[in-house]
């Protein structure tokens, strides 16, 4: 009976040690896409850009952002609060020279619960597909994902963390940010 | 007279036996004997002096080579503090260039997506026209 209940006791120790560190795990994975290598991709491809700061890093890029610079000081406010930004881009010189399965299992993870598409388009003509996901938790948006592909291009972002729509909105006419009609969830209850 | 006066010196300074047993009581009256006190001497056997001239001369040196080897040491502190700073400098704004990227990324994205869903308006004729 005592050997039980050092067992228990052992047990309730290791849960509380490890619950802190297992719920900052999930956070951080909450909005976090898992991205393919790409790497037959990326040897194909003639441009590419991956960008894979995660929150470590991107504390350090945030505080090396010089305020003095506009662009610069709304990429500050905007990144403060965000946990990882994940960008992969490739620029091809033939069309559709890149598997599209790749870019079906990316927007398969999408239709997890929390995930809203906000954006869908699909031109037969132009053979572009875009789409912009954000994932919504407890009225705040904590992840935004966009997936891009063209004939000769295609582009995945992951942005995780709370995004905070304002300082998004911030971001217009700097890096060409259009109003996506994204509204912030704050808005409605400052009009009360 | 004068003979008289030698005689009478003569006699009086004749050579007389010690009474019996003067010897015993002498050596009795006497006080006892002290111990003789040990005297150690402080100078070293002439063998050991070379070695202390040699010792003179270490102790600076020793104090030199510790005063030349804290100085290297804080030179070599100094030297790797400022390769760990520029480098994470370095990194930080490596890391900055990537997130500002990133952000350029992430709006001609964002661009493309509000091309699509708000296509420019159709060019009116008069617009054709000019």
């Amino acid at each position: 009976m005592k050997r039980i209940l050092n067992i228990h006791v052992a047990l309730l120790a290791t849960v509380l040690v490890t619950a802190p560190a297992f719920a900052q795990s999930v956070a951080l994975q909450r909005g976090l896409l898992r991205l393919p290598e790409f790497a037959r991709v990326a040897d194909k491809a003639s441009e590419t850009v991956n960008v894979t700061p995660g929150s470590k890093l991107l504390g350090i890029a945030c505080r090396f952002l010089d305020t003095n610079d506009p662009e610069e000081a709304d990429a500050k406010k905007l990144c403060t609060s965000l946990r990882g930004v994940f960008v992969r881009s490739f620029k091809f010189d033939e069309d559709f020279a890149y598997p599209k399965s790749d870019i079906d299992s990316v927007r398969r993870q999408l239709s997890a619960p929390g995930w809203s598409r906000i954006v869908e388009s699909r031109s037969k003509k132009e053979h572009t597909d875009v789409d912009v996901f954000v994932l919504i938790e407890n009225d705040k948006a904590m992840g935004l994902a966009i997936i891009a592909n063209q004939p000769r291009e295609f582009t995945i972002v992951n942005i995780v963390g709370a995004i905070d729509l304002e300082n998004l909105h911030d971001l217009e006419g700097k890096f060409g940010v259009p109003n996506l009609g994204i509204e912030s969830a704050k808005k409605p209850a400052e009009k009360k | 007279m004068t003979e008289d006066l030698e005689n009478r010196m003569r006699r009086a300074m004749r050579k007389v036996d010690a009474p019996e047993g003067l010897a015993d009581r002498i050596l009795a009256a006497l006080p006892p004997r002290a111990a003789p006190a040990i005297v150690t001497t402080l100078v070293p056997p002439p063998a050991a002096r070379p070695a202390r001239s040699g010792w003179r001369h270490a102790m600076p040196a020793a104090l030199a080579a510790s005063f030349v080897g804290a100085i290297l040491l804080g030179v070599f502190a100094a030297d790797q503090r400022d390769r760990i700073v520029a480098a994470r400098d370095a990194e930080g704004e490596a890391a900055s260039r990537a997130l500002m990227d990133a952000l350029r990324v992430t709006s001609q994205k964002l661009d493309l997506a509000y091309q699509a869903v708000n296509p420019p308006p159709p060019a009116t004729d008069e617009e054709n026209r000019t």
